[in-house]
Parts: C-alpha cells; structure tokens; sequence
C-alpha cells in the first residue's frame, strides 16, 4: 500500500513531522491502526535496524529514525489500546548499577519498541535486585542488562544469581550488552544471550520469546 | 640517551632505542583551571553543565547530571553559549606551578590534555541524544565546532608560553565499538577543517599534536593524516591496526595502544596484562613509531599501569 510504504520510506529518513502526518492520514483513511504500526513504522524501522547493522547507517539515523516512529506510534497507541491489542512481549532493560552509559542501552530499547515490544527502561545505575523485582512485578520475560565498563559488567552475574535466588530463571531470560561484553562472559555468567549490536538484540529478544 | 630524546624520535619518525613507555617518558601537565569539567567534585563547568562526581568510580571521575540539556536545538546555541577567556586566567601562576610539577625536565616531555573536544562538549551541554540528532543542522553544528576550535587555539598559544609543553593531547571520541558515531563524510564535513586548523595551530607553536579517540574510527585515521594529526592516542584494536600500521606507520605516532577492556578489569590475571602490552607492541612498535600505555592514559583498577610498563619496558626493545 502506498501510504504505508511513504510512512516507512519518511521514517527511515527520520522526517518525524512527515511521518505524524502520515500515519493520521492513514487513520483517516480507515487503515488498521496494527496494520500501521506493523507495516509502516515497524517495517521501516527493521530496514534502519538492518543497515544499521551491517554498519551502513550511524547512530544518529537510527535516533532520528525512532523519534519520528515514536512521533507516528504516539497516535496509534490510544486506538491500539482501545483495540484491546497486545504486545508480542514485556521486557525491562537498564544499565548496571555503578555505570552510568545509556546511549547503547537506549538504542537498544529503541529496537525493541520497534520490533512492538513493551519496555520498561529502568534508567541508569541499576541494582541486580531491582532488574529482578521488576521482571517479577511487571512479569517481564526478558531482562536486558547493559555495562560499558569493565568494573561494573560484574553485576551482571548479580542479575542472573538474584533471578535464581528468586525463583524466576526459568521464567525469565536475561541478555546482556555493551563494549566489555563477549559471548565467553556470557557463558561464564549463565545468561541466555549476548548480542554485540541493538539491531541484532532486538532479533534475539524477539527469538527468545518465539522459544 | 635520556627517555625524553628516545621519545623525540618517536615523533621523528626515527627508529628509537626502546618503546617509550608513557608512563614514564612522559609527564602530564594539570590545569584544573580550564574548567572543561569539574574533577573530583560537583560543579558546573565553564559552560554551565553540571557535574556529578560518583563517589563509587575508582578514579573520582565526574559525569554530567543524569537528564542535564541546556537546549534542544543546536541553531539557537549562540543564546546559550558564551566562550570563556583563556586570557582571564593567571598564567603566571599556572606556569610556575608546571615548573614546581614538572621537575624531572631535562629526562620527560611534558604534555597537557584538553578533556573536552568540540563533539563530547556539545553532548555534554545538550544531551547525547540531543546532539548526535543535532548533527544533521550542519550548518549550525559547524559554526559551533568552528568557535570551539578557535577557543582550544587559544589556549595553545598561553600553554606554550607558559608551560612550555612539548605536546598537546586533544580529547574528543568519535567511534564506539562497532563504529564512528557519524558517516565518515559527515565527520569530514563538520570536523575535519576545525581539526587542521588546531593541529596547526599547535605545530606551529612548536608543539606536537596528538588527539585522543577511543572506538572504531579507521575510516577517518587517514584524513587525520592529511590534515597533520601527528598521533593517534587510544589505538583500540577494534581496528584494523596491522593495516594501518602498514599503510601510515611513518607518518603517525601511535600512542597508547594498550586495551583497557583486557586490563582494566578485576578479573585480568598478571599474564593477560603482560600479554596484551606485548601484543600492543607486536602489532604497533615494529621500527618504532609506538608511546606505550593505556589506552584509556590511567587504568582504574589498581597495580594495572604498573604492570603495563614493567611489561613494556622489559618486552619493548629494539
């Protein structure tokens, strides 16, 4: 369909008043409010998510990028709420307690909302017990964990030890991320998955809940 | 021959004695008067960003306050952004503080660092997110970079006159891990003028010009070249370093070199520190053209930099 092809193309550009325009237009015209979302927005951004993973396109494209799909999701979310629609799952992610980065971990978050994932960002400088008390509050079935630092990527391991202590690792899959990481750590410390990029974190995530 | 001659001809391009170790053929000149951060305690820096210090980070490091953007939009930050005066502070005085701190004259070089460059300053001010977006108002992001430059001129002219410093290091990282944080002609489209005209600047003041960039910013080392950047400092080996090393080994310093993310950990043994400083100098010293260390400068976890130049110093013989 056009329309939703001119709501992907101008996201991809990150035309975010384009976008806005776009997608009310298209709610005009009677189109699906998921059909939108899906096919518009969430096809644009996968286009983003692949180039930005074959290192084609740089971080500013992918934020200009998820500014306007958010610009464009903020009018379906009402109709989509109202639709009784569902997300395809619940993660929460932060950056480890001691550490301060947060632009890996929020382009993370920024792929995982674009894949229609609901996430709960819990910020920066995040305890090992609060990644778990929230999984286990908002039933959560992915953690993501992000450190940029070899002295904090240690609290990782907190992650999945206090997941364990609480009796909720094999409700929950935990991925970790961030400069130090590797998938040898990610071995030593028992998490379910490593991705070195947020494109590709998004994929796995979205594997992870298929099982 | 002393460490400070061995080094001259690391930046000669001359084949030296032994690897110069940073840690000691150097000696890093402070000048908390230049308020690019406050260090060691909150504040505001000279541009009215607000620093926290982490009372948790081992090296008392400050960062700026969580969710702190002056502005959103970089065509307005002339009303926002007034350049302080290198001249307004007492040179005097910092000079004979550098020659009280700098004793050991005759056997290191001395360097000062400017901690901020145009690309982390205008991320502090606006937000990381802020600024990066705010790389596609060109023109304005220009203009910005330009009056930056012309500040951090400035002040290369009253350290040469005053402390007398043999190398600037201009701090400003432009690649992550995987990549630069922009297009390589974005970079060149905003940065790289700015770039030469402080490297020249520095040159000819008479001081070598080193810039510090950690991540992945191969695409660019070339231009850096071109435009007179005489050293590299960080050197991290997400890059292809065997290459670069190959196609511009005689016209750029390598300094650094050592991967913090292998020894700046609690978990790294006293053999994977050794054995990163040998790969460090395998892959970067052949014939010379390597200054030795972190390249991070100082690592966080204790006993790290020692370890890296006992390991240098025994395994960097020519």
């Amino acid at each position: 369909m056009e329309l939703l092809d001119q709501i992907s193309e101008n996201l991809q550009k990150g035309k975010a008043k384009a976008v806005k325009e776009l997608v009310r237009q298209a709610i005009d015209e009677g189109i699906p409010a998921d059909t939108i979302l899906n096919e518009g927005l969430i096809s644009g951004m996968d286009v983003i998510g692949a180039k930005f993973k074959a290192n084609e396109i740089f971080v500013p494209e992918v934020l200009i990028a998820a500014r306007a799909m958010n610009m464009g999701a903020a009018l379906l979310k009402p109709i989509l709420a109202e639709d009784g629609a569902k997300t395809t799952g619940k993660v929460c992610i932060g950056t480890v307690k001691g550490d301060l980065h947060d632009i890996g971990k929020n382009l993370v978050r920024m792929m995982l909302e674009s894949k229609g994932l609901e996430v709960i960002d819990l910020g920066v400088d995040v305890t090992a017990e609060r990644f778990v008390e929230t999984a286990q509050k908002e039933g959560c079935q992915i953690i993501c964990c992000s450190a940029l630092l070899t002295t904090t990527m240690g609290v990782m391991a907190d992650v999945v030890k206090a997941a364990k202590d609480a009796g909720i690792r094999d409700q929950v899959k935990i991925m970790i991320g961030g400069a130090p990481v590797t998938q040898a750590y990610c071995q030593q410390i028992g998490a379910d998955a490593y991705t070195p990029d947020a494109a590709t974190a998004a994929e796995v995530a979205v594997a992870l809940l298929k099982g | 021959m002393t460490e400070r001659e061995n080094m001259q001809l690391v930046w000669d391009h001359k084949r030296p004695g032994w690897v110069p170790m940073m840690t000691k053929a150097s000696q890093m000149l402070i000048t908390p008067e230049i308020n690019d951060r406050p260090l060691f305690a909150d504040g505001n820096d000279w541009f009215g960003v607000p620093w926290e210090l982490d009372p948790d980070n081992p090296q008392f490091m400050t960062h700026v306050k969580p969710g702190f953007s002056m502005f959103d939009d970089i065509t307005e930050w002339k009303d926002y952004i007034t350049f302080p005066k290198m001249s307004s502070l007492n040179w005097e005085m910092i000079g004979g503080r550098t020659k009280a701190m700098w004793a050991d004259k005759e056997n290191t070089m001395g360097y000062v660092v400017c901690n901020m460059g145009a690309f982390e300053k205008i991320n502090a001010i606006m937000g990381f997110e802020n600024g990066l977006c705010a790389l596609y108002d060109t023109e304005d992001y220009i203009d910005f970079v330009n009056a930056y430059a012309d500040y951090r001129i400035e002040e290369m002219y009253y350290v040469k006159k005053y402390m007398d410093a043999d190398f600037m290091m201009m701090h400003d990282d432009w690649g992550n891990q995987n990549n630069l944080f922009l297009s390589p002609d974005l970079w060149r489209e905003i940065f790289k003028e700015p770039e030469r005209r402080m490297a020249e600047a520095c040159r000819n003041l008479g001081m070598h010009y080193m810039h510090h960039s950690c991540g992945y910013i191969e695409p660019i080392v070339g231009d850096l070249v071109e435009i007179g950047v005489e050293s590299w400092h960080s050197v991290s080996p997400v890059n292809d370093l065997a290459k670069i090393k190959a196609e511009y080994g005689d016209k750029l310093v390598f300094a650094g070199g050592v991967d913090p993310q292998v020894t700046d950990r609690l978990d790294a043994s006293e053999e994977d520190i050794r054995k990163e400083v040998r790969r460090c100098i395998d892959v970067l010293g052949k014939d010379g053209g390597l200054l030795c260390g972190s390249a991070v400068m100082f690592s966080t976890v204790q006993g790290v930099d020692a370890l890296i130049e006992d390991e240098g110093t025994k395994y960097g013989k020519y």
